[in-house]
């Protein structure tokens, strides 16, 4: 029921074409990977999906609702649109960030609460647009804040700073916030390329079992083809801002689109 | 009330005001130019450091010409004794005190790596929330050391409340201590010491105060300065753009254009108060330019300020060497010591000099070369500002470089003269414009110095402000301004993104 969907989506800094216009549908509770080389568009598509960066064309869609695009006015016909731009803290997703952003100021516990306070604070508020949902009362937030800590096993440590976590403690406060409200979509930018190997393969099959549990939709960017045809459902190879090939694991590792891909995979 | 309790009270006042409104506007314009969209953002952040490389005492001259309560061109919208008193003062040394904050916060945002505010984005907060709840208490040091400058710049001021509060008698510390010498004699030096004492405690303070605020939140300092991500995703600012843009633009105006503007009209005026274009003269720039003490001025000030400059980046170069490469204890304490002399008032190092050097006079040393002592104050007060920078460019180069060099058979001097001197040709290059620039107009210590023989452009211009020559004063301060304002656009920090 909220599948997302970008449509002819493009973006360019300047002269530079990051993505050249694409479209794509993730469907709703997939779990999908944009895997590619460094510069390819990866981390920019997450970005615009998220918010964060402005896209040069296009509409993004979740489900019914328009994140971004112009939507013609409904009395004067197609001639005249507004363009709809919901910024980041009206969409309503989770991210995990690369380099963590866990904030040293707050202790664990306090980083995950954050997003489920000011969700209860602006649904109280009911400035959110599809605030149908109760805001959550103070125990409901506790239990919520957890349960994500329990899923990521940080439970123990939630009256820590973050300076006094490992990095892949840190990188578990990031997905515990990410997953605190539960967002119909999880973005998470290389989250495991900061981390040694024996955590990396601990963290790939954390996050895939987290997926099985809370039902989301993940949007994952990596580098790493493993990590990409481990953990996810479907998989889209990015190349110079273009989509090489998209499709599920097997499928992929099947028939590589020969060129790119088919070398892409062989490397490493 | 006596005269000493109420200049106390007008310093720490207008210390205290100056150290508000620079960090209000300090945090507010940071954030704008370094988080938010705009057209012309890169040239606003451009133009907001260059009041840094400005002596106040100019805009106060400036102000003195637009606030004039008979004769200046905006006293229909100034309170009744126009830039006169306590609030012109707070605004003119806020126009430039706000830099401090400004700056400090724009290298804070610089370091903080901005996904953790996208986080709080993503999180759900507006762009005000994610500013009070994630950058400002993460920014909080550099906040609080900003307007801890502003206060110390604010106290230490002479020449904005000499020109701004003597008019109208009201004294802050730094003036009453150079009216009370120049009442000259025994019982002025002895009234002297006991204000700067005064002066340099508040001072101290200050400085312990600020430092307790820091401390205070200082356990997340290591964890912000790690890698920045990507570049910030900037806050698209929408129907509130325009009205940022202007008031943005309109400090600028009324901070830079605008004094420049009174300056050149006034001194194009045959009398002041008289600026219609039909009877400008060149008559005033002439006179100032075919006077004595501005030959004597200009030639005493480009030695001093030259000379100055040069030792300290010289001083700096060497010490920074010894304290960074060859690890001498004696050298980065002799750094360390250098910031006393540099958060101490001008007047009140001035003071002190003149002190020692009286004390010895009477010992039978005689030793009163003001040029000389003016250079000994001159160094000891900017020695700071060449250590410091020197020896923070030393810690930013790979010590590989050196070794290299060692490995190939360089000796100390061949090392210092092939290798570093021109890996640090930059930051030596800043660190002496650092020095230079306020060198070149320095009024608050050499007024205090300065004897026969030993104008400098600083001492001429506030002579010639004292004695009601305005005319000429806006002549020599306009020169000055312009020359002052050039070497700021040309060395304003360029803006990369």
């Amino acid at each position: 029921m909220s599948d997302l969907i970008l449509k002819n989506l493009s973006k360019r800094f300047g002269e530079k074409e990051v993505l050249s216009p694409f479209t794509l549908e993730v469907k709703d509770r997939s779990f999908l990977a944009l895997l590619g080389p460094s510069g390819c568009g990866k981390t920019t598509l997450l970005r615009i999906v998220a918010g964060l960066e402005r896209p040069s064309g296009g509409e993004i869609w979740l489900g019914s609702r328009m994140l971004f695009g112009q939507m013609p006015h409904q009395a004067s016909g197609a001639s005249s649109s507004t363009t709809v731009e919901v910024p980041p803290e009206d969409r309503g997703l989770g991210m995990v960030f690369q380099s963590y952003a866990v904030w040293p100021h707050m202790t664990v516990e306090e980083n995950v609460r954050y997003p489920l306070d000011i969700q209860a604070s602006r649904a109280s508020k009911r400035s959110i647009d599809n605030s149908s949902k109760k805001p959550l009362t103070l125990d409901q937030r506790q239990e919520a804040c957890e349960k994500a800590l329990s899923l990521v096993h940080l439970l123990e440590l939630k009256d820590r700073y973050p300076h006094q976590l490992s990095g892949g403690q840190q990188q578990r406060v990031a997905l515990a916030r990410g997953l605190a409200v539960e967002p119909p979509i999880l973005l998470l930018d290389e989250p495991l390329s900061n981390l040694d190997a024996k955590l990396r393969s601990e963290m790939r099959r954390e996050i895939r079992e987290i997926h099985r549990k809370l039902n989301m939709t993940i949007l994952y960017v990596t580098h790493d083809q493993r990590e990409a045809f481990e953990m996810a459902t479907d998989v889209v190879i990015l190349n110079a801002g273009a989509i090489a090939q998209k499709g599920t694991p097997s499928e992929i590792l099947k028939a590589p689109n020969p060129g790119f891909v088919t070398e892409f995979l062989s490397e490493s | 009330m006596s005269v000493l309790l109420e200049a106390t009270l007008r310093s720490v006042q207008i210390s205290l005001i100056t150290a508000m409104v620079s960090g209000l506007l300090g945090v507010v314009l940071a954030w704008l130019v370094s988080r938010t969209e705009f057209t012309s953002r890169k040239t606003v952040a451009s133009l907001l450091s260059v009041p840094y490389a400005l002596p106040p005492y100019l805009l106060g001259m400036a102000w003195v010409v637009l606030g004039n309560p008979t004769v200046g061109i905006l006293r229909a919208f100034l309170p009744s004794n126009g830039a006169y008193g306590t609030l012109g003062i707070c605004f003119v040394l806020s126009s430039v005190a706000f830099a401090f904050p400004y700056l400090e916060l724009r290298a804070g945002f610089d370091r903080l790596d901005s996904s953790l505010e996208e986080a709080a984005r993503i999180s759900g907060a507006s762009p005000v929330k994610v500013f009070r709840d994630i950058s400002l208490p993460l920014l909080w040091p550099a906040l609080v050391n900003g307007m801890c400058l502003a206060f110390l710049y604010a106290l230490a001021s002479f020449g904005v409340p000499a020109i701004l509060g003597l008019p109208v008698r009201q004294f802050v510390l730094t003036t009453l201590i150079y009216s009370q010498l120049k009442l000259g004699g025994q019982a002025g030096l002895i009234e002297g010491f006991k204000i700067s004492l005064l002066l340099l405690t508040i001072a101290a303070c200050a400085l312990g105060f600020s430092h307790y605020l820091t401390s205070l939140k200082n356990r997340l300092g290591a964890s912000i300065s790690g890698a920045r991500s990507s570049r910030p995703s900037r806050i698209q600012l929408g129907r509130l753009a325009p009205l940022v843009m202007s008031v943005t633009w309109l400090w600028i105006l009324l901070t830079l254009v605008l004094p420049w503007i009174a300056l050149t009209l006034s001194a194009l005026a045959p009398i002041a108060g008289s600026y219609s274009p039909s009877t400008f003269t060149l008559r005033n720039l002439s006179y100032v330019l075919n006077l004595a003490d501005f030959h004597e001025a200009l030639v005493n000030s480009a030695v001093l300020s030259v000379s100055v400059a040069s030792l300290v980046v010289l001083l700096g170069f060497c010490l920074g060497f010894l304290s960074v490469r060859k690890k001498k204890p004696w050298a980065s304490r002799l750094i360390r010591f250098f910031g006393i002399p540099f958060a101490t008032p001008g007047t009140v190092l001035a003071f002190f000099i003149i002190f020692i050097f009286s004390t010895l006079a009477r010992l039978g040393f005689n030793a009163d070369y003001p040029l000389l002592l003016m250079a000994i104050a001159y160094t000891l007060k900017y020695a700071a500002v060449g250590a410091n920078s020197l020896e923070t460019a030393y810690t930013q180069i790979h010590p590989s470089l050196e070794e290299a060099a060692r490995i190939s058979g360089a000796r100390t001097v061949k090392l210092l003269s092939t290798i570093w001197a021109p890996l640090l040709k930059q930051s030596m290059k800043a660190a002496w414009l650092l020095a230079f620039l306020p060198l070149a107009t320095e009024l608050t210590m050499s007024v205090l110095l300065t004897g026969p023989g030993s104008a400098t452009l600083g001492t001429v211009l506030f002579q010639l402000q004292e004695y009601a020559d305005q005319p000429s004063a806006a002549a020599l301060a306009w020169m000055l301004l312009t020359l002052a304002l050039v070497i700021g656009l040309m060395t304003r920090k360029k803006e990369i993104y």
